[in-house]
């Protein structure tokens, strides 16, 4: 072991006990932000809603209901450029109006240039949605690319030191694939449990002036298992082949990930997180507790980057929660009525059942985003005179539009933030290049991607990239009319 | 239609029959389909051939050579899985109860997967009261004491890593015990070295041996073929008697490791992973389209009896025939398919429609009614989970068997495919009149499109042999919803010699238990699990080659312990990478 390594580090964990005084007081509840008086910090957050929506989106027109499909759009926003007016799913964010973007029209280039049949399919939808990187495919897909969450965290990271660069929660449940990717090859699951994701966020965090010595000696301890570790690894590695290099080289830099955390003990906010929340429970309850979590991670200053992943469940405890027969009990027999709820289609007498559920279904989802929201937006918290959510950018999306058709076309975007005032907020934006001249055209075609969506968010999170992901694009650069 | 998710792996003769309908891939469209994602490159094919490996015939008909080297892929490094990883702390320690928070078995580690095992590792050691083995060979409250440290690498970490402690592995954890003799008393300083060997990388991988090696194809040593015994049949790491086989050097030779194996097999721990094999294969802890068992929901008011303990019983029941036939009758491949006798409660007994069966929670074995139930395919717990909330889905069951018996390959179902629940009763007719369909009729109506009609007209009439069992695999001649008569006819296509018609599912079951093509696909998954490959990096004729006897006697212990001793088993590749 390389004894000198870390003494640094086992120097100041000695002495943590009194070297936290005197930093910012933070409450998860009430206080002061993190970066009061500091250069603005940036964050980003997904809500991934595995599953699809309401969406009447073929590949290149849309559904008018007359057929076996049904002819909605309850993702869209009821306007144009002006005023802001949320279709049925985005009720419960109508407080944050005027901090949202719906963006229509944005196609997974990604996922339709490498799917056999041009639609996205499951598993090429799933794991290019966030990444828009090539695909290897197989069984089970995998992107060769990182996701847009993992980029923009390592890079955070370095301007805006934090002790976890990202966390992944998740409201687990049946759904195809994940498309969180750390690297190629590198998929990444959430943490399903309320009570172990708030003990890894919040260990040793405490409303008090000092550190428990407790949690000061056990990441003393920890340091040299760690030390222990890295050195373990560091001698496999030689007699690994090379093809296997990847697999020690991500465990190293996970273990390392861990040494940043204990590392970062010393810049650890002093802050008041919520009570620990409890075990067990149905989506019902671990849904909210998640993004409350989430919330009060932002607001301790722990992580620049959170996503809250939300599986394809039904969700029987809504106002017309399982009023279809959904059969498996997984969204996505659900989801798959959208083709036959339809004037023609085979279910078409239960169109109004389906199209009830699905909206209390996807609602439900959607005040995830609300409790999130609500939490950075708080007036009470500021970074120089902005909220939280001023200064970030939620993206809210899905794999599909039509869950039906596995339609990676007019994939549902909906924004919330201005990540510092770079995007111009409370408007609806339509990419379809048929709608020029009229609205509410069923014909469809779009020179957007969400390569190019993620560029725009790269930017507002401070880079200058030309471009995301892989060549599918239409067009390189970022979206246009955002800023 | 039903809609699944099937990889595009290498045609076989269902594919082509699918497609002969279906046509090319295409989108409605008609935009043709875009070349294969493969294309776009792989950093490292990770199940490529060797440069050893002979291309085999995918014909299913064509003969094998016999006399050519068994095709090995090189294998990546393998992590343990949770289960595994806390059977060995379990065992390692002597702690029973002990349950790591690990549920993370991402093919590459993730950062919350390491951790759980830094938890897992902190929990572990927060337990010691609870351990049964002397881990440490002193006291650990008496004074600091090197050579002890010194005892304690040697031993807990030759078994942690399943093999000797090398001096520069033995060299590194002294100097993990030194750094903390500053800061840390004796006591804290050697559960720090259990914590580390605990989260070590020659714990967490499963060691082939030097992977850096040119390419080519090596045999094991003996501590690496211990330990791929260990975790096939047992889950978890090697006991000190395979430790000392290895040691030994008897596990250098065939002979020596068909003696462990079948010692292993006499072990209840081979009894619980024969039946998890079983029970992934039948899917019962949940697929693509589908829950677990234990997560199955059905209709209250249909089926009233079905429910938690109900569930808790189909579990026992399935298990129970799974350890008499492959261990305490040493049965066949056919057994498993044909055998009917279960172990039925009073819950049980009732829905077999067993008269005398057991009362309340006793439980018995009895013989099933040999016109109404086979083997696995006919039993509660696998007919429940391939079954809607309402009523039983033949087009889920069809799949099943032709993926999972026959190894088939049905492809991506097209854009237009459906999922909505096919069941059955009262539509309106095509001259506006009430037309009251079964389930079978309403998946023919369902699925007689161009579009749905060629992979269709093989599933449909597999899985109508189904059709007299219920949503809870009940035994019915007319239907619960539409009270109309059943036929399960249907045809079986695919399995080669016994292709035809049957009549219902016990004539299905006869047929596949003969079927050339279902056992060596079930001897393809029992290899995949064996060596810890994809299934199609296995073919027919390395199964063939690989356990010959269980081709002659059907014999799944036969089957085990051939590939156990197989070349292949107690080999390693090395690819060129």
């Amino acid at each position: 072991m390389n004894s000198l390594k870390h003494s640094g580090r086992r120097a100041f964990l000695k002495t943590l006990g009194g070297a936290a005084i005197g930093l910012p007081l933070l409450e998860f509840t009430h206080g002061t932000a993190h970066a009061q008086g500091m250069a603005v910090n940036k964050r980003f957050l997904t809500v991934f809603s595995h599953g699809g929506t309401i969406s009447n989106q073929a590949r290149n027109r849309k559904y008018d209901g007359r057929g076996s499909n049904h002819g909605n759009d309850w993702w869209r926003a009821g306007s144009r450029e002006e005023r802001l007016v949320l279709g049925p799913i985005h009720e419960p964010l109508q407080a944050f109006r005027d901090k949202l973007l719906v963006l229509e029209s944005i196609d997974n280039k990604a996922a339709v240039a490498q799917h056999q049949y041009r639609t996205g399919g499951h598993g090429t939808a799933n794991v290019t949605v966030l990444t828009c990187a090539d695909v290897r495919d197989g069984e089970d897909p995998e992107a060769l690319g990182p996701s847009i969450d993992h980029v923009i965290a390592e890079r955070l990271a370095r301007t805006q030191p934090v002790r976890l660069n990202r966390i992944h929660l998740k409201v687990r449940g049946h759904q195809y694939g994940s498309p969180y990717f750390r690297a190629s090859r590198e998929g990444v699951s959430g943490e399903q449990d309320p009570r172990a994701a708030f003990r890894a966020i919040f260990e040793g965090i405490s409303p008090t002036t000092g550190p428990d010595p407790a949690f000061v000696k056990l990441q003393q301890r920890r340091a040299s298992i760690l030390d222990g570790a890295l050195a373990s690894f560091a001698r496999f590695k030689t007699r690994v082949s090379r093809g296997d290099l990847h697999v020690v080289d991500a465990h190293l830099e996970h273990l390392r990930a861990l040494e940043r955390a204990i590392e970062s003990a010393e810049m650890a906010p002093v802050c008041a997180p919520p009570g620990e929340p409890g075990t067990g429970g149905n989506a019902q309850v671990i849904g909210p507790l998640h993004a409350q979590i989430i919330v009060a991670a932002i607001r301790c200053g722990l992580t620049n980057v959170a996503n809250l992943e939300i599986s394809d469940i039904l969700t029987p405890w809504t106002p017309a929660g399982l009023r279809v027969d959904s059969a498996y009990d997984i969204g996505h027999s659900l989801g798959h009525y959208a083709r036959e709820v339809g004037e023609d289609g085979e279910s078409a007498d239960e169109h109004d059942d389906w199209m009830l559920e699905m909206r209390d279904n996807r609602r439900w989802r959607t005040d995830l985003v609300r409790i999130i929201l609500e939490g950075l937006d708080d007036p009470t918290f500021l970074e120089n005179g902005r909220t939280i959510l001023d200064n970030s950018v939620l993206l809210y999306t899905s794999e599909f539009s039509d869950p039906a058709g596995h339609m990676s076309v007019n994939t549902p975007v909906l924004l919330a933030g201005s990540g510092g005032g770079v995007f111009r907020t409370g408007r609806m934006i339509d990419y379809n290049l048929r709608a020029a001249g009229n609205p509410d055209t069923l014909e469809y075609a779009s020179d957007e991607s969400l390569h190019n969506l993620y560029t725009s968010i790269l930017h507002a999170m401070g880079g200058t990239d030309a471009h995301f992901g892989s060549d599918h694009a239409s067009h390189q650069g970022p979206l246009p009319g955002l800023v | 239609m039903a809609l699944r998710v099937a990889a595009p792996l290498p045609s076989l003769l269902l594919l082509t029959a699918c497609q002969g309908v279906i046509g090319p891939p295409a989108s409605p469209d008609g935009v043709p389909p875009p070349p294969s994602p493969a294309a776009s490159g792989s950093p490292r094919p990770s199940a490529s051939p060797s440069p050893s490996a002979s291309p085999r015939p995918t014909d299913p008909d064509a003969a094998c050579d016999p006399s050519a080297p068994l095709a090995l892929a090189d294998l990546p490094l393998r992590r343990l899985t949770s289960a595994q990883y806390t059977a060995t702390v379990r065992d390692l320690l002597g702690d029973p109860e002990f349950a790591a928070p690990l549920d993370d078995d991402a093919q590459v580690i993730t950062e919350r997967g390491v951790r759980q095992l830094r938890d897992a590792a902190e929990q572990a050691i927060a337990r010691q009261a609870d351990w049964t083995r002397d881990v440490f060979p002193c006291d650990p409250a008496g004074a600091r004491d090197e050579a002890c440290a010194r005892a304690l690498i040697t031993e807990l970490g030759g078994r942690a890593f399943r093999r000797p402690v090398t001096a520069d592995e033995h060299a590194g954890l002294m100097d993990v015990y030194r750094a903390t003799a500053a800061d840390l008393t004796f006591a804290e300083s050697l559960e720090v070295l259990v914590e580390v060997i605990l989260q070590s990388p020659q714990l967490v991988y499963v060691d082939d041996g030097d992977g850096s090696r040119a390419p080519g194809t090596y045999a094991l040593d003996g501590w690496s073929v211990a330990s791929r015994l260990s975790y096939f049949l047992w889950g978890t790491m090697p006991d000190d008697l395979l430790f000392q086989a290895a040691a030994a050097g008897r596990l250098d030779r065939p002979a020596g490791v068909r003696a462990e194996a079948e010692r292993m097999l006499a072990d209840p721990r081979a009894a619980a992973t024969i039946e998890r094999f079983v029970w992934r294969w039948l899917q019962l802890d949940g697929g693509r389209l589908h829950h677990a068992l234990e997560e199955a929901i059905k209709d209250d008011d249909l089926f009233p009896e079905y429910g938690a303990a109900l569930q808790a019983a189909m579990r026992t029941e399935l298990e129970a025939l799974v350890r008499r036939v492959i261990l305490d009758e040493r049965g066949t491949f056919a057994d498993l398919l044909e055998s009917r006798w279960a172990y039925v409660n009073e819950d049980l007994a009732e829905l077999y429609g067993v008269e005398d069966g057991p009362e309340g929670d006793d439980w018995a074995w009895v013989q099933l009614d040999d016109a109404q139930r086979a083997g696995l395919l006919t039993r509660a717990a696998f007919l429940t989970v391939f079954a809607s909330a309402k009523v039983q889905s033949p087009i889920r069951r069809g799949v099943f068997v032709i993926e999972e018996l026959l190894c088939g390959e049905l492809g991506d179902p097209p854009p237009n495919a459906n999922d909505v629940p096919v069941v059955g009763g009262t539509v309106e007719g095509p001259d506006g009149e009430e037309v009251t369909r079964t389930v079978r009729q309403d998946v023919e109506a369902r699925t007689s499109g161009d579009g749905c009609a060629g992979c269709h007209s093989v599933i449909n009439p597999t899985g109508f042999a189904f059709e007299r069992f219920d949503a809870i695999g009940r035994h019915r001649t007319s239907e619960l919803g539409t009270r109309l008569p059943i036929d399960s006819s249907g045809a079986l296509r695919g399995a080669g010699p016994v292709d035809g018609p049957v009549t219902d599912a016990l004539d299905l079951s006869r047929k596949l238990a003969r079927s050339p093509v279902a056992q060596a696909c079930f001897a393809r998954r029992w290899a995949s699990a064996a060596l810890g490959q994809p299934l199609h990096a296995i073919d027919r004729c390395f199964v063939e080659q690989a356990a010959p006897r269980f081709f002659g006697s059907g014999s799944v212990r036969d089957l085990i312990l051939d590939l156990v001793t197989s070349e292949a088993f107690r080999s390693v590749v090395i690819g060129a990478q």
